[in-house]
């Protein structure tokens, strides 16, 4: 691993923050983390932000999220939503996979719903297109067209000169 | 297999609004090939050209003319009316998302009460524990400084009694020690110096037997 500051530098990596399986649903728009340091109850919320917040935020970039430390008495969660409404999740005493659980099950996109954005955004990349950024990059490539005008000569009825202006076209 | 168009599109404008533009979904823009720059003139062989005016049938044009006002006008109409069920659709879609939200969130509210209940019972039990540790430990501190003023008071007492019988004026004593005291003076006019020696003042009134006995330094050695 390159650069390995911190603790446990494996969370740095791009491997382990593409392997985060929390996808928060489309409504979800803030994510606040409460937890107390030195904290009997609070350890498994620690060590939940400590795992998972960086692949959290990797994969809903679009998503704010927060933390804060010796706050209140007791650990949770809060979730804002798009109308503004929150809801509350108490993690007191909790372990780090409960939580993660308990959050995948009530926030994040299902598996399957996952499953069938990925099939859409690969039918998106249309390989009949052609140009920049697409398997082709003209339509002279792709098999059953005019092959490229670079290295055969088309007829003479499909040159313009001919068609159009009429003119006669000397063999050169 | 080298594409001359490929060459020609990276050197053009458009593919630089291209790049600029997010690489996740780009799109796909013809770019034009070959423009003559205004500067250069007219080629010779195009200098002179002169286009043939289109032919036109007057009674054709005329009846053309109608026929296509009444099939703008139609198309026109059709375009105006998808186009305003198109705008009552998104509306649609919009109400429909906003439903579905507020259904999602429902569900979510009730998974997380569920869950909350569960781990409230835990913490409260936890609180509850913490709350009597608590009062357990205070009582053990109240304990403690009460037995710790116990104490002190007896030794007090104690010292106290060894005193009593030395210096303390008893009830039966106390007419005498009363006639003593108003019949006595004392007079605190007095120095002392470093060796001990009392010094008294100008009118002394009597001697300093009730003074204590002081160490003298020359006693010391």
């Amino acid at each position: 691993m390159p650069f390995m500051k911190g603790a446990a530098p494996i969370r740095r990596t791009l491997k382990y923050l593409e392997q985060g399986k929390l996808v928060f649903k489309d409504n979800v728009r803030i994510v606040t983390f409460n937890y107390n340091n030195n904290h009997t109850p609070s350890t498994g919320a620690e060590d939940f932000v400590f795992w998972h917040f960086a692949q959290m935020q990797y994969k809903n970039p679009e998503v704010q999220m927060c933390v804060f430390k010796d706050m209140t008495p007791s650990p949770f969660l809060q979730v804002f939503f798009n109308g503004g409404s929150k809801l509350v999740l108490d993690i007191d005493s909790q372990n780090k996979d409960s939580i993660f659980n308990a959050v995948k099950k009530i926030f994040c996109k299902s598996e399957e719903t996952l499953e069938a954005e990925a099939l859409a955004k690969e039918k998106k990349s249309n390989p009949a297109n052609f140009g920049y950024m697409c398997t082709h990059e003209c339509i002279c490539e792709i098999p059953g067209q005019v092959p490229c005008t670079q290295w055969v000569v088309p007829p003479k009825e499909q040159r313009g000169k001919f068609k159009f202006l009429k003119k006669d076209v000397e063999e050169d | 297999m080298l594409c001359p168009l490929r060459n020609l599109i990276k050197s053009s404008v458009a593919h630089k609004v291209l790049l600029e533009s997010s690489i996740k979904q780009p799109p796909l823009v013809n770019s034009v090939r070959f423009r003559k720059p205004r500067w250069l003139p007219i080629a010779k062989s195009k200098e002179f050209y002169v286009r043939k005016p289109t032919p036109v049938i007057p009674e054709e044009a005329e009846e053309l003319y109608l026929r296509y006002s009444k099939y703008r006008a139609d198309v026109e109409s059709i375009r105006l009316f998808l186009k305003e069920q198109l705008s009552q659709k998104s509306v649609n879609i919009m109400e429909k998302q906003e439903k579905d939200d507020a259904a999602d969130l429902k569900l979510m509210e009730e998974q997380v009460k569920e869950y909350n209940n569960q781990v409230a019972a835990l913490r409260q039990e936890r609180q509850n524990q913490e709350v009597i540790a608590e009062q357990k430990r205070i009582e053990e501190v109240m304990q403690k400084q009460q037995e710790e003023r116990l104490k002190r008071t007896l030794q007090a007492e104690k010292k106290l009694e060894k005193n009593k019988a030395a210096s303390f004026i008893q009830p039966e004593d106390l007419d005498q020690a009363i006639e003593i005291m108003l019949d006595s003076r004392s007079d605190y006019n007095y120095a002392i110096t470093n060796s001990g020696d009392v010094i008294l003042g100008e009118y002394p009134d009597q001697p300093l037997d009730k003074a204590p006995p002081r160490t003298k330094m020359s006693d010391i050695s």
